[in-house]
């Protein structure tokens, strides 16, 4: 019982303590989390030993959404998905099979972004990947999935404010896929919100 | 601006440092060979060129003494650390004409080397299939890496592979059908190339690994997932389980430009058209796989058989589950199988193979215990030159599973008894 008044008695000056410093006198953090959205052109650097460049498709609509944490210094933090196509291949085997090959990826990155002048920022990303290939044409259609782990993005991007809360921009990316040794860039148009 | 160039600098030595490292690449020696000019050898004739050679020229690096091991087609010829000759070999006027190359299986150091046997030592020994040669004088030179050939190679024969050596069945097992693509070699690991180009490192077995495909046909391939290790580049990614054989065969090839071989393709190449005796059919798979491979393990059994070919093929027990699996096959006690597990487990499903890990060590009484029972013990997978020499000259076993069938061969081929 005696314990338990002293344990009592010291968390409540631990309490009056901290509740006595004056609010005002810790300037108010202007952090704060944004959440950005990005749609636009993303091209595949085919290095397919297998297939023809000629019989890759290589350029698609891409999205990305980009998840971060703002605090009042240059450097912020951050998680990124988005969906890209990679490629399609499109070909004919033999006489008796076609081919109509196809790889999304998700990626799912932890951003560290640096803002370098005003509105300018650059970014690296390093994070998993899922992978989902699709093949149909020879044989049963199938679907795989699988994951790369060793993922690496770079990204610049410009983000114009249009008011305290909204910004619009661009910005050009750059990401290398380890597993299957694959290369994307994209080109986005990027609409931001401040939370 | 400075800081941005920094930046930029720092990615692009990021992305720079994620691209593969070159292959290594064995030299050729072209179309204009001199062996065009030659016959081949009769098999007489190469058994008389096999023995243990003192290094009078060419010491440094290939050491004081060699082996010379013919296999079905090349002349091998096997250092004491790691280095390693495959040559070919014809005959013109009684001389004895020999080329190829050298390479040191620790890194990727290699060259091109060429000999010859003159009539008066030894070529008309050779050619006479004389099985006591008086004298047998290797003279030639050899290429550092990336160079000519300039260097002199010289081997004098010292005396032949001791006949209680010979008349052992000791398997030098070579791994995922004879090399690992991740050791440069010329040829593709799992793949039918590679049964055909490890005899010629002084394998006289290889191990297999093995997996199903979406329709269940069993193919020779090591990693869960189609990867750029193993493969070339294509549209195909993911699990080998997810894809039908002949999505498989279409749209993927090994890194040097192969098909992923079925398993029966891959044991027909080896009943016919090799002299290996032993395949270590390693199961890679958790899932029940043994009702689609023993099947085919016993049609080739069959096969070498109706060909008269000495040749074991015995199913991989890498693991309970596999057990399990094994054990609910009709017949299970007689079919051909290895287990890797403890001496209880291969008792128990009549394994004629107990396989343990190379460092469980030598286990001289397990050894001795499953000799009584009329057993055979190998270990895997055994790469160091000094263990390799550990456990062929202090323990009992009867083959040894290696990424180095050249090393196993120096040192098993150069014993005295």
């Amino acid at each position: 019982m005696k314990r338990t008044i002293i344990i009592n008695l010291i968390c409540l000056f631990a309490i009056c303590t901290a509740s006595a410093q004056n609010n005002d006198s810790i300037p108010k953090t202007r952090s704060h989390y944004t959440l950005a959205i990005g749609l636009g052109w993303s091209h595949y650097f085919s290095n397919m030993d297998l297939v023809p460049a000629r019989n890759v498709q290589k350029d698609f609509i891409g999205t990305s959404l980009r998840f971060m944490w703002e605090p009042e210094y240059r450097l912020s933090l951050g998680l990124e998905t988005g969906l890209y196509r990679i490629f399609r291949v499109d070909s004919v085997l033999t006489s008796e099979y076609t081919m109509d090959a196809r790889m999304y990826m998700v990626p799912l990155l932890l951003v560290i972004r640096m803002r370098i002048v005003d509105n300018f920022y650059l970014s690296i990303a390093p994070g998993l990947a899922v992978q989902f290939s699709q093949i149909s044409g020879i044989g049963d259609k199938i679907s795989s999935t699988q994951y790369s782990f060793a993922n690496f993005e770079a990204c610049a991007s410009y983000l114009y404010p249009l008011n305290k809360h909204m910004e619009v921009g661009g910005e050009a990316r750059f990401f290398y896929i380890g597993k299957t040794n694959d290369y994307i860039m994209s080109l986005n148009a990027v609409f931001a919100v401040k939370l | 601006m400075r800081r941005l160039l920094f930046y930029l600098i720092f990615i692009a030595l990021l992305i720079a440092g994620c691209n593969k490292t070159k292959e290594g690449i064995i030299p050729s020696v072209g179309p204009n060979s001199i062996l065009n000019e030659t016959y081949p050898l009769a098999d007489d004739s190469r058994k008389v060129m096999d023995g243990i050679y003192t290094v009078t020229a060419g010491v440094d690096p290939f050491g004081d003494e060699v082996v010379i091991k013919w296999s079905r087609k090349k002349m091998s010829v096997f250092c004491s650390d790691g280095h390693y000759f495959v040559f070919d070999a014809g005959q013109l006027d009684s001389v004895v004409m020999i080329q190829g190359y050298w390479r040191y299986c620790y890194n990727d150091d290699t060259g091109l080397a060429s000999a010859y046997i003159a009539r008066d030592e030894g070529g008309r020994d050779i050619l006479k299939a004389n099985p006591h040669p008086e004298r047998i004088v290797i003279r030639g030179g050899f290429g550092k890496t990336g160079s000519e050939i300039s260097e002199p190679l010289e081997f004098v024969y010292l005396r032949p592979i001791s006949p209680a050596v010979l008349s052992k069945h000791f398997s030098i097992l070579a791994h995922r059908s004879g090399g690992r693509t991740s050791d440069n070699l010329p040829v593709s690991e799992n793949s039918i190339a590679m049964i055909n180009f490890t005899e010629g490192l002084g394998s006289t077995g290889i191990e297999i690994d093995v997996q199903l495909t979406r329709d269940g046909i069993p193919v020779l391939y090591h990693d869960a997932d189609i990867n750029i290790r193993l493969t070339q580049k294509g549209p195909l990614s993911g699990p080998i389980k997810d894809f039908t054989y002949i999505q498989l065969f279409y749209l993927v090839r090994l890194i040097h430009g192969e098909h992923l071989p079925t398993l029966k393709d891959a044991l027909m190449f080896v009943v016919d058209s090799t002299l290996l005796t032993d395949v270590y059919i390693d199961m890679k798979e958790k899932i029940p796989t043994m009702s689609a491979v023993i099947p085919i393990q016993r049609e080739m059994l069959q096969r070498a058989k109706d060909k008269g070919r000495e040749l074991n093929i015995y199913i991989g027990l890498p693991s309970e589950d596999a057990i399990s699996d094994f054990m609910n096959q009709p017949g299970y006690l007689d079919i051909p199988s290895l287990c890797e597990l403890g001496t209880d487990d291969v008792a128990m499903v009549n394994s004629i193979v107990w396989a343990p890990r190379w460092t469980q060590g030598t286990q001289n009484e397990q050894v001795s215990l499953m000799h009584s029972q009329r057993r055979l013990a190998w270990t895997w997978t055994l790469d160091n030159v000094n263990w390799i020499l550990e456990f062929i000259n202090n323990g009992q076993f009867d083959g040894i599973l290696t990424n180095y069938p050249f090393v196993v061969g120096y040192y098993h081929y150069i014993r005295e008894n």
